[in-house]
């Protein structure tokens, strides 16, 4: 009896099983001979220019320009500066949005507020293909490693360098400028750094080792951590161009440090980033445990200079940045030029006049009040006045 | 008598309807996403690419269409669906062969293993190729060490096989926790912790085939073997004295479940709690004999990382680290199971 009623309970199970089973398997199948097709790859624009990227991939851009992607750090500020295109930026990330904050950029272009919010991806690391496909860019901008997966469909993508060296400097504002249109530009900007170069190494390289001073650029972090730019970033590339030395002569990119191992390099000059989370280099002077340190004593703590960008160095501010490190380090031998230096760099690459507050501003005059030898760069001062 | 024979009819039905719950859950994926692609669309190409004759000469969709859904959504549904499986199925085995509702997947420190190789391939920029057999050679390496580590112990078995691969696992946490720490912080730093969340967002055919091929051998020996961790999880005296060898069955056990997840967190990073809670909720649907549950976990794990990356890559312009969905989602229904057990204590009944 029992065996009889499990038997008919069994009949309409098995076929349940059965059918429901061969579904699945029949769609597995399915899926396994559609995912076994050769990929197929969106087409390349016929009669688009051709651009070959740090990776020596050659990238076909459609013509006109549908527009770029910016999905890489902070550098977006180097794109406005290389191109002067502000209108040919379709979509970007939350960082270089946010890196552009308190800058002056939004002054000189005033077409970046208008980038659309549903255009802004919050970072180029888990960039979402589909959103990528549907904002039809000309060119997407990024990391060499992060490239493959937006290769892989075909999507015209633009590997930009990312190693901290003045080279890539050229080589990415080349490609901005080129992909942009405006080739001739980057060839401009490049020539102008090169010979802003030229000018303050004229005044410094004769220096013998013991004139250098020893630098540590540093970031205060939030959590009051200390990151340290080590021996082979572009600040201290920066640092031998503008007759100093990087005090921390080992080591990785950007190491975290103690204070205490701080103390032992010993630095004569120490540089604020200016993305620290303290801004006044004269709180970092008064405060322990910086207060205990010789530069801190001597007055020597320098918030960078803001720049056009929010501090961030390139084709246009990197110059900039070394003149003032050069005027810093070597008052006598170099005249105080900057302020000047700089309105007309900005007037001449940029069409942009700055006001004297925005001048303020760019030089982090504020951020450095009571500092030895900043007087030189404010809008009334020549003088090098210690506080 | 008639409740307890229809809980058995549930049972049996229940599996094969997550099967077929789980073929409307790929084709609904399969027109789900960023980019709009009417269904209507998403059925002609699938038709055109699995029967290529039969579509028409000239296709009435654009090539960004086909490229959305052959390239971008089938690869990745494939993968989630092939990383579900293979999570879901390593829980119920290990939950079963430990006597454990608390063990998950990574039970010998494989996932440390893969991070760490991952990460160190990112630290040198290696092609995502590279980051890949770095993360599986990295998982491989961990069972191994574990293995190694564990036969020094004398008459240690198993549990001296947990221990050390809570040891593996906590060095190379240290390693890719070092790494981290050496890494740019702007540009290789944010790579690894979003490629540590865990996510499908890069799928294609050759990541497939690599979770694919340890997937199947794994998998089908762990159906395979189904039955005999029935009998293991009735404890080891019994399950000996029936003629088991319960220590070798147990190594089997654990080398091919560190094999597929070795392979799952090289594909996609770090996708925790699916080996943990899925069993649980097979448990409720079919019953705790493992010839079904072990199916059943593998079906329904499948489904839920499918519907998590849905979620993932279609609720906004970015990729959600489809990690921190499984996480969020999987630590409050966790919660929850383990409010109601506690009045009956963790049972498998």
């Amino acid at each position: 009896m029992a065996t009889g009623q499990l038997a008919k309970d069994r009949g309409p199970h098995m076929a349940w099983r059965v059918l429901s089973w061969t579904l699945v398997a029949m769609t597995g199948l399915a899926l396994a001979i559609a995912l076994a097709r050769p990929p197929i790859r969106l087409a390349e624009p016929s009669g688009g220019r051709q651009i070959e990227d740090s990776r020596h991939r050659t990238i076909s851009v459609a013509t006109p320009f549908p527009g770029s992607m910016l999905l890489f750090p902070p550098l977006m500020a180097e794109y406005f500066l290389a191109t002067a295109a502000p209108e040919t930026v379709l979509a970007t990330t939350s960082i270089n949005r946010a890196s552009l904050d308190g800058g002056l950029l939004d002054s000189v272009f005033p077409g970046i507020g208008k980038l659309a919010a549903n255009r802004t991806f919050p970072t180029p690391h888990a960039v979402n293909l589909e959103a990528a496909m549907a904002a039809r860019p000309g060119a997407i901008f990024i990391m060499a490693w992060l490239a493959p997966p937006l290769d892989a469909i075909g999507l015209p993508t633009v590997a930009v360098g990312s190693a901290p060296r003045e080279e890539m400097i050229f080589a990415n504002a080349q490609l901005f400028a080129k992909t942009a249109g405006r080739p001739d530009r980057a060839a401009t900007l490049i020539r102008a750094y090169q010979q802003a170069m030229t000018d303050v190494a004229g005044e410094v390289e004769a220096l013998g080792d013991k004139e250098r001073p020893s630098l540590l650029d540093l970031t205060i972090m939030a959590d009051g951590g200390i990151r340290v730019q080590g021996p082979q970033s572009l600040s201290s590339r920066l640092m031998a161009r503008a007759g100093g030395r990087n005090a921390l002569t080992s080591g990785i990119s950007a190491p975290r440090l103690s204070a205490e191992h701080i103390l032992s390099l010993n630095p004569d000059v120490i540089l604020l980033a200016p993305n620290s989370a303290t801004t006044s280099a004269k709180t970092v002077a008064d405060t322990a445990p910086w207060n205990i340190f010789p530069a801190s004593r001597h007055s020597r703590v320098y918030r960078q200079p803001n720049g056009i960008a929010s501090g961030l160095g390139g084709i246009i501010e990197s110059p900039l940045e070394v003149r003032w490190l050069a005027e810093l380090l070597h008052p006598d031998r170099l005249a105080p030029r900057l302020r000047g230096l700089m309105a007309e760099t900005y007037r001449g690459n940029l069409q942009f006049s700055p006001s004297e507050d925005q001048l303020d501003h760019a030089l982090a005059i504020e951020e450095n009040r009571g500092m030895a030898r900043y007087q030189r760069f404010a809008r009334t001062g020549t003088s090098d006045v210690h506080p | 008598m008639t409740a307890s024979r229809s809980l058995v009819a549930f049972r049996r039905m229940a599996e094969p309807a997550l099967g077929v719950v789980l073929v409307i859950l790929v084709l609904l994926s399969l027109c789900i996403g960023v980019y709009p692609v009417a269904p209507g669309t998403v059925a002609r190409i699938l038709l055109a690419l699995v029967f290529p004759g039969a579509g028409p000469e000239i296709p009435s969709w654009s090539e960004a269409e086909q490229v959305t859904v052959q390239v971008i959504r089938l690869p990745r549904i494939m993968l989630a669906l092939s990383a579900g499986m293979g999570l879901g199925m390593s829980g119920a085995a290990l939950q079963g062969m430990m006597r454990n509702p608390l063990v998950g997947p990574d039970l010998v420190g494989v996932s440390p293993g893969a991070a760490c190789g991952g990460v160190l391939a990112i630290l040198f920029d290696w092609p995502p190729a590279a980051i890949v057999t770095c993360a599986f050679a990295g998982g491989v390496l961990a069972l191994i060490l574990a293995s190694g580590l564990a036969r020094l112990a004398k008459n240690g078995g198993v549990l001296a096989l947990i221990l050390a691969g809570v040891i593996v696992g906590a060095f190379f946490s240290a390693v890719h926790g070092l790494v981290q720490y050496l890494a740019d912080p702007e540009t290789k730093l944010p790579s690894m912790v979003y490629w540590l969340m865990g996510s499908f967002a890069d799928a294609n055919q050759r990541k497939v085939v690599i979770l694919g091929v340890p997937l199947i051998v794994g998998g089908s020996l762990l159906l395979l073997l189904r039955w005999r961790i029935n009998l293991l999880s009735l404890g080891d005296l019994d399950a000996a004295s029936l003629g088991i060898p319960v220590e070798r069955l147990r190594w089997l056990i654990i080398v091919l479940v560190s094999l597929i997840v070795s392979a799952q967190v090289s594909v996609s990073g770090i996708v925790g709690w699916v080996g943990m809670i899925v069993p649980h909720f097979a448990r409720m649907l079919v019953g705790p004999d493992h010839r079904r549950l072990v199916p059943a976990s593998a079906l329904l794990g499948a489904g839920f990382l499918l519907i998590m990356d849905d979620l993932a890559r279609s609720i906004a312009n970015q990729e959600i680290p489809i990690g921190l969905l499984t996480a969020a989602i999987g630590t409050p229904i966790f919660a929850i199971l383990f409010w109601k057990s506690q009045a009956k204590g963790w049972t498998h009944e």
